[in-house]
């Protein structure tokens, strides 16, 4: 084994044994799944279209949480307890930042996986285009760790980097969820409706899913300023992408400039 | 020479952690570096193991450049934290097996590496367990084994022995010797001025970053102009006595209180023998001790500070 998989096998073992972590990231979301689908189906067209929306929210919503569980390694490892002992080893600190990444998007890819399969076969759940989904489950992972990455170099401490990922994902999950649009029900400001609609990436991943077939009969009449259903696919992918790749060339640049400020 | 550091400065802000630090260590040997808080010893260990870049100076490390980028270097060195590093959510045995893998050992050797560093801490039966369930020694001691599974040929203690109980101290104490036995360049830094005494072969003490004296414990005992201080309870105080006693050569003041006398003389004036003659002759003894400068002396001296009370 060389030494990327030494190390992503070693991250990977901490993930799978970390209780708090596997209850948080694993458990919990598949206990509100269950809890979910263990609702009684009411009887009206495209209900399997219905559950294919629903699930597909809470996959997406939940897999921009997961970059959080590896940076609380990375910061134990390489900036608290362990930073001087494994900076002494004849390993780049990139290898043990990138394996850990890997392993928690492995573990995250694979949670989503199981709750999609779950739902499956709970449910009539009709997917339309399920494919759409897993490469935006991919997207919206790699945003997440991406951002968490940037976050382990600009910031001094867990505790900080943990506080303000909370706050921004916490944010983000909630104007990009339902509870802006429970004020926007109260106040009646397009400004709601549009933030809820577009603006985060759970809501560019959502848009990307409703328009790429999952949405089916409830996304009829709902094009915006003529472009077609792809185009709109194709534009939210391209501002996850873009987003990703803003925080991984932002991360390269503060940890070469980092690296500079040792001379 | 297995390192060398020359000249090197390094400089936080307004602080120069290392003002110009120069430190020679030869193959085999097993150098004290001893210093109070903020003396730039673990600035200067961060620099030898590269893992900091100088502003100025020259590193060497096996005859290579050292700095943060020079990965090969560090195949070879060993690094024991002040703090205790494993991992621990994982058993002794995987935290062997995880710090040897990432020094490129694998398969039969890897293992016959564990077998041995396990045996030589002492924690065979324990390889399975993990350690949150060891003693505070017994954590330390893995540590230390994490840092040997690959047999670096220059190791560097930080501070080994914190806060550990004296049996573990112990412990540790003759594990050095040992690894030093077989050859490995030790560099150790340590609060406790006995270890060094006892474990190191020369010693480097630092202060303000900067290497303010070197040499062996008796060397550095001579560099420093110290006095001894005799004790002596007579049977008997008479005025002769006092005045005999400040007679002798050497002698720079003798304190009397009731029949305890407190003679102060210059270190290797040779007197001891001509005071406690005379005390004998005199007014008889009771009991008597003397004082002589030790490695905690030295450091006095040297730097204004007490070692410990620093910590």
């Amino acid at each position: 084994m060389n030494k990327f998989g030494l190390v992503f096998k070693h991250y990977f073992m901490r993930l799978m044994k970390d209780k708090l972590g596997l209850a948080l990231q694993i458990i919990l979301p598949l206990f509100i799944i269950l809890f979910m689908l263990s609702m009684p189906d009411e009887d009206y067209p495209y209900v399997g279209q219905a559950w294919a929306i629903a699930i597909s929210n809470y996959v997406i919503s939940f897999s921009l949480f997961g970059g959080q569980w590896a940076m609380g390694y990375i910061f134990d490892d390489l900036k608290e307890t362990r930073k001087w002992r494994l900076l002494a080893t004849p390993v780049d600190e990139g290898l043990f930042r990138r394996a850990a990444m890997l392993a928690s998007m492995l573990i995250s890819f694979t949670n989503s996986v199981i709750i999609i399969t779950v739902a499956t076969i709970a449910r009539p759940v009709e997917w339309n285009n399920l494919w759409l989904l897993i490469g935006i489950l991919i997207l919206t992972i790699l945003l997440s760790h991406s951002f968490c990455y940037f976050l382990t170099i600009v910031m001094k401490d867990y505790k900080s980097a943990n506080g303000l990922s909370n706050f921004i994902l916490m944010g983000l999950a909630i104007i990009g969820g339902g509870i802006i649009m429970g004020i926007q029900n109260l106040v009646n400001l397009d400004a709601f409706t549009f933030i809820h609609d577009y603006v985060t990436p759970l809501s560019m991943g959502r848009q990307a899913i409703l328009h790429g077939g999952i949405g089916g009969a409830f996304i009829d009449g709902e094009l915006i300023i003529g472009l077609t259903d792809w185009s709109i696919v194709m534009l939210n992918v391209g501002l996850l992408l873009g987003l990703t790749m803003l925080f991984a060339v932002a991360s390269s640049v503060m940890r070469r400039r980092k690296n500079h400020d040792h001379v | 020479m297995i390192t060398s550091m020359k000249n090197v400065v390094k400089v936080y802000g307004e602080v120069r952690a290392l003002d110009n630090l120069n430190l020679e260590i030869a193959e085999g040997e097993v150098l004290g570096l001893l210093g109070p808080n903020g003396s730039g010893k673990t600035t200067a260990i961060h620099t030898l193991c590269g893992l900091i870049e100088a502003n100025s100076g020259d590193v060497n490390v096996f005859g290579m450049k050292q700095d943060i980028r020079n990965l090969k270097t560090r195949q070879q060195m060993g690094l024991v934290t002040q703090e205790v590093t494993v991992f621990k959510d994982l058993t002794a045995i995987e935290n062997l097996r995880y710090f040897g893998g990432l020094y490129g050992l694998k398969g039969a050797e890897l293992e016959a590496n564990i077998k041995e560093v396990l045996e030589f801490v002492e924690l065979t039966d324990r390889a399975h367990k993990k350690p949150g369930t060891f003693s505070g020694g017994m954590q330390r001691r893995l540590n230390i084994a994490c840092s040997l599974v690959h047999k670096p040929k220059f190791l560097i203690m930080d501070e080994p022995t914190v806060a550990i109980d004296p049996q573990s101290r112990n412990h540790i104490l003759e594990s050095v010797k040992q690894i030093a036995a077989r050859g490995t360049t030790i560099l150790y830094t340590s609060h406790y001025m006995e270890e060094v005494q006892e474990i190191c072969s020369r010693i480097v003490v630092m202060d303000a970053g900067r290497a303010i004296a070197s040499g062996t414990v008796e060397e550095l005992i001579n560099q420093i102009q110290h006095e001894e201080t005799v004790r002596i309870t007579a049977i008997t105080a008479t005025d002769i006595l006092t005045n005999q006693l400040k007679a002798v050569a050497g002698v720079k003041s003798v304190n009397v209180t009731g029949n305890k006398y407190v003679i102060v003389s210059s270190v290797g004036s040779g007197n001891l023998n001509r005071i406690l003659e005379i005390a004998q002759r005199h007014g008889g003894v009771a009991d008597f001790n003397a004082d002589k400068p030790n490695l905690e002396d030295v450091f006095l001296t040297l730097t204004g500070k007490k070692l410990r009370d620093e910590v």
